[in-house]
């Protein structure tokens, strides 16, 4: 019998292989892609974000485990289509205006995506103009902004006015190292993630209202 | 050794620099050489004053503060030294990288002058022209596979004779007249790897290929190990430094299981060597939230940490009631605070205070200082700094 626990285990492990077979073997089982996807993969995924926060594993461990969930996706990608299963959410996350570091925002796709969430990776360097215009273009319901320094960190207050004053319907989550939820609240952020795995919780607490 | 001597001393290791900006702050006072006051701070003994350094500025700062009053002559790190009126310190680098370096090229240049090259490491980055502070933007790494570690190794001989500075021996003797600290550099670990592979490359490459990462870091090793055994006889540093930069806000980004099985032997290696040429003050300069990390650097041989940056959650005040007088600390002061104005400053270094009079602590910014921070906020940090640590007997 499938055992979807099992799938979340490996997950956890980073077993890309043992996912890939336990997921053969469940679905041989009859046992359809959005249940392997939900309680399985994402289940798995979700341990490994309340682990890194509670930091009992690091970013490797993280990256195997998001890399042996996207390798089942792939497979699932395309059961999935024809079930009509829809992502939870679209978002989109960036890196703000002025500033190239990447890595904080490839953690927070990483984790959203492997939540279940379809992610539209803006890149660095992003204007407000620019997170706008990629929101519009793919129905996103909320924009990602991430800083590492605290000369790039104020234009996120670009990005929530800009939304603000269009009244366009985004959440604007925020987070990096130099942003705290004080600095969230004065700039009126819908949200704040203080690490990758936070801001999957925020998506899901904002997006789910 | 006067201030000219040191100066040329710099100037030899920064050919480009001409030194012709007046102080606009005095040096403080003190009885002790700025050597014999690094010396006991670091070795928990009274002093005079403490020692006055600062970590350094973003370069777009010189520009703004001098719209806010600043000397125009400054214009690097070196002349602010001087203009602010900051105790000397020599950091002596060696060359531990790869030799020869990967060709250079430039792939293309693009209307606003950012550039796409291919660096020294064979990295291609996309980067600015006009000495913006801001890190360039990393487009493909060049060490990926074992297959890629071959070239690499191959450029990490510990006995290229490139690694080794002229007139060594000459500078020694330079050096043992000085009356400023001085420190010898020994590179890095995971940090420079990272800096081949990329954030996610070297996390990746750590599961999938466990014994090409053992190599690289005891390949390293080697070469540090070599080198600092060839220069390091006849000489008496101060203290020895190295760079990390391996932990975010949230944590390191390795876990410190590995680093305690993997990494703590290859520091070890290199701080038995230090010890043995008498070098005590031992750091590693790594930003982030460090502290999962502090207990292997600790059995590693390192005993002091740089910049210890409170927006990456380290604090010299947590830090010294959890290790009390087995760690020493440089930086620590929250930028942010320079952000804020005086009241803020003010509380952020009367909190740091109690630590700092213990001795092991060099209070100063906990990082560049960023050009959001206005010139008249850092002139009351200073002030204030020089009131509280400065006044001879205080300390």
């Amino acid at each position: 019998m499938a055992d979807l626990n099992a799938i979340a285990l490996a997950v956890r492990q980073g077993n890309r292989a043992q996912v890939l077979k336990l997921v053969d073997e469940a679905l041989a089982e009859g046992v359809t892609a959005g249940e392997i996807l939900d309680k399985g993969l994402i289940s798995g995924l979700r341990t490994v974000g309340d682990l890194f926060s509670k930091n009992e594993i690091f970013v490797p461990e993280m990256l195997i485990a998001a890399r042996a969930m996207q390798a089942a996706l792939e497979k699932l990608k395309p059961m999935l289509v024809a079930a009509g299963q829809k992502p939870k959410g679209k978002v989109v996350a960036g890196t703000v205006k002025g500033d190239l570091h990447d890595i904080g925002k490839n953690l927070v796709c990483i984790m959203v995506r492997g939540a279940g969430y379809e992610v539209i990776d803006a890149g660095v360097d992003v204007s407000a103009e620019k997170f706008i215009a990629v929101a519009k273009e793919n129905n996103s319901q909320a924009i990602l902004c991430s800083a590492l320094l605290t000369t790039t960190m104020p234009y996120m207050k670009t990005v929530v006015d800009q939304v603000k004053s269009g009244n366009l319907p985004f959440k604007v989550i925020i987070g990096g190292a130099p942003v705290t939820r004080a600095f969230a609240d004065k700039i009126g952020a819908d949200g704040y993630g203080a690490d990758a795995n936070d801001a999957v919780l925020v998506t899901e607490q904002l997006l789910l209202k | 050794m006067d201030a000219t001597d040191i100066r040329a001393i710099i100037a030899g290791y920064h050919p480009q620099s001409d030194l012709t900006v007046l102080p606009q702050l005095q040096r403080w006072e003190g009885k002790l050489t700025a050597r014999e006051r690094y010396r006991r701070v670091m070795n928990f003994e009274p002093v005079d004053r403490l020692p006055n350094y600062e970590f350094g500025y973003w370069h777009e700062c010189y520009a703004v503060w001098q719209s806010q009053g600043m000397s125009k002559a400054v214009i690097d790190e070196n002349r602010a030294n001087i203009y602010f009126g900051f105790d000397e310190q020599l950091n002596i680098g060696l060359h531990y990288g790869l030799q020869p370096p990967f060709p250079t090229r430039i792939l293309e240049v693009k209307p606003d002058g950012r550039k796409i090259v291919v660096d020294g490491d064979g990295v291609t980055c996309e980067v600015f022209s006009d000495n913006a502070s801001t890190i360039p933007h990393y487009i493909d790494w060049s060490l990926k596979t074992p297959e890629d570690w071959k070239s690499f190794r191959e450029r990490l001989d510990p006995k290229s004779p490139e690694r080794i500075p002229a007139n060594w021996s000459h500078r020694i003797e330079q050096l043992k007249r000085r009356t400023c600290p001085a420190g010898i550099y020994f590179g890095s670990l995971p940090g420079w790897v990272r800096n081949w592979m990329g954030f996610e490359g070297i996390c990746m490459a750590i599961h999938d290929y466990p014994d090409m990462m053992e190599d690289i870091f005891h390949r390293l090793t080697d070469v540090i190990v070599g080198v600092l055994e060839r220069m390091l006889p006849g000489t008496d540093f101060d203290y020895a430094y190295g760079w990390e930069d391996i932990s975010l806000r949230s944590g390191p980004i390795i876990a410190p299981s590995y680093f305690k099985s993997v990494l703590l032997p290859c520091y070890k290696r290199i701080t038995d060597v230090l010890h043995r040429h008498n070098i005590s003050t031992i750091y590693t300069d790594s930003d982030g939230d460090i502290s999962l990390l502090i207990d292997p650097w600790l059995e590693g041989g390192l005993n002091t940490f740089f910049p210890v940056e409170r927006a990456g959650a380290t604090d010299p005040v947590e830090l010294r009631k959890r290790y009390g007088k087995r760690i020493r600390m440089i930086g620590g002061v929250d930028k942010m605070a320079l952000r804020e104005g005086p009241a803020a400053i003010k509380a952020e270094l009367e909190r740091l205070a109690p630590v700092a009079y213990e001795g092991g602590y060099i209070p100063h910014v906990d990082h560049r200082v960023p050009p959001d921070v206005t010139y008249e906020n850092y002139l009351y940090y200073l002030d204030l700094k020089h009131q509280l640590f400065g006044i001879p007997k205080l300390c």
